[in-house]
């Protein structure tokens, strides 16, 4: 049972590794709570054959363990809720910016969170449209909708940066 | 640029690619760069993919292991320290070995305590004497009231 760790859960601690920063914004935490997620995952092996899609399962896991974490250092970082009611920063107001992962970052930041995960899960982790609606729980439908304005957003962000002149 | 990439370039936008034509629009650009929308934006896309932890993570199951190892060096540890405290008080400057000069030490040591005794047992001695001086004139006083 252990082999089922080894092969499909190990090579994909840095996708979870990446999804956890996206959410918690700090690499020590976000390696800590995934380190968590691993424990809890090893916990578990003995029923990992059973999983029909594991990197979806694996990935939610860390996603749970993300707001966990979150509800629990609330005093620290934003809630869940301010998380999710998070002011979208609009592209007028963004700092000009010399390199394209800050570019990039600041154009996310001003998401709404769940564009943000859509966005990251997709773009960045290359998963399918039914993988993205298992790890959020929620339709099919509702991931292409949410996916497609989280691109128009993101396109229309740089083209306004590219309007201000972006040194590259 | 090469007209199917545009198309595809511009299906991405409208969020109509699949994974795969995805994969071909992220290809393109990693191995032609440029200056366009497009390039920059997926080079920003392919940095961030390249992240990755500040540090390994360790394996929870060999993490066991290490934890039982560590409980056999504590276990280890204690054994060589009881050894050497065992040891130790062998070698101690004041043990005799000899049992006849250990009889005649002990043997000192409670005559000693023994005198001590008996000095204790003199004074004894004089304050019962002087309780019964006590009670004797106590009864005396006891007469005389029943007398009046």
């Amino acid at each position: 049972m252990s082999s089922h760790f080894e092969l499909h859960i190990v090579p994909i601690s840095d996708k979870m590794y990446r999804y956890a920063l996206s959410i918690l914004k700090e690499p020590e935490t976000a390696h800590d709570v995934v380190q968590e997620c691993l424990m809890k995952i090893w916990d578990k092996r003995n029923m990992l054959d059973t999983i029909d899609n594991m990197e979806a399962w694996v990935i939610r896991i860390t996603r749970n363990q993300c707001y966990d974490w979150v509800r629990t250092n609330r005093f620290s970082v934003l809630t869940v809720e301010e998380m999710e009611k998070s002011d979208p920063i609009d592209a007028d107001q963004m700092t000009l910016v010399n390199n394209q992962q800050d570019w990039l970052d600041q154009v996310l930041e001003s998401l709404p969170q769940k564009q943000k995960e859509v966005f990251h899960l997709r773009e960045v982790e290359d998963l399918s449209y039914q993988d993205i609606a298992d790890v959020l729980s929620v339709s099919l439908d509702e991931v292409k909708v949410t996916l497609h304005r989280a691109r128009n957003k993101v396109r229309s962000s740089m083209q306004k940066i590219e309007g201000y002149g972006i040194a590259n | 640029m090469e007209s199917r990439i545009e198309r595809l370039l511009e299906s991405y936008w409208e969020g109509k690619t699949s994974l795969n034509e995805e994969y071909e629009l992220k290809t393109y650009f990693r191995e032609n760069p440029s200056n366009s929308e497009g390039a920059r934006f997926f080079a920003a896309i392919h940095d961030r993919q390249k992240i990755t932890p500040v540090k390994s993570f360790y394996h929870p199951g060999r993490r066991l292991n290490r934890n039982r190892w560590s409980v056999a060096a504590v276990i280890t540890l204690g054994i060589v320290v009881a050894f050497f405290s065992i040891k130790d008080t062998h070698d101690d400057d004041f043990l005799i070995e000899d049992p006849a000069e250990a009889y005649e030490i002990t043997k000192k040591a409670l005559m000693m305590v023994s005198s001590k005794l008996n000095e204790g047992s003199v004074y004894g001695r004089e304050l019962n004497k002087i309780n019964e001086v006590q009670l004797i004139i106590k009864e005396k006083k006891n007469e005389k009231d029943i007398i009046k």
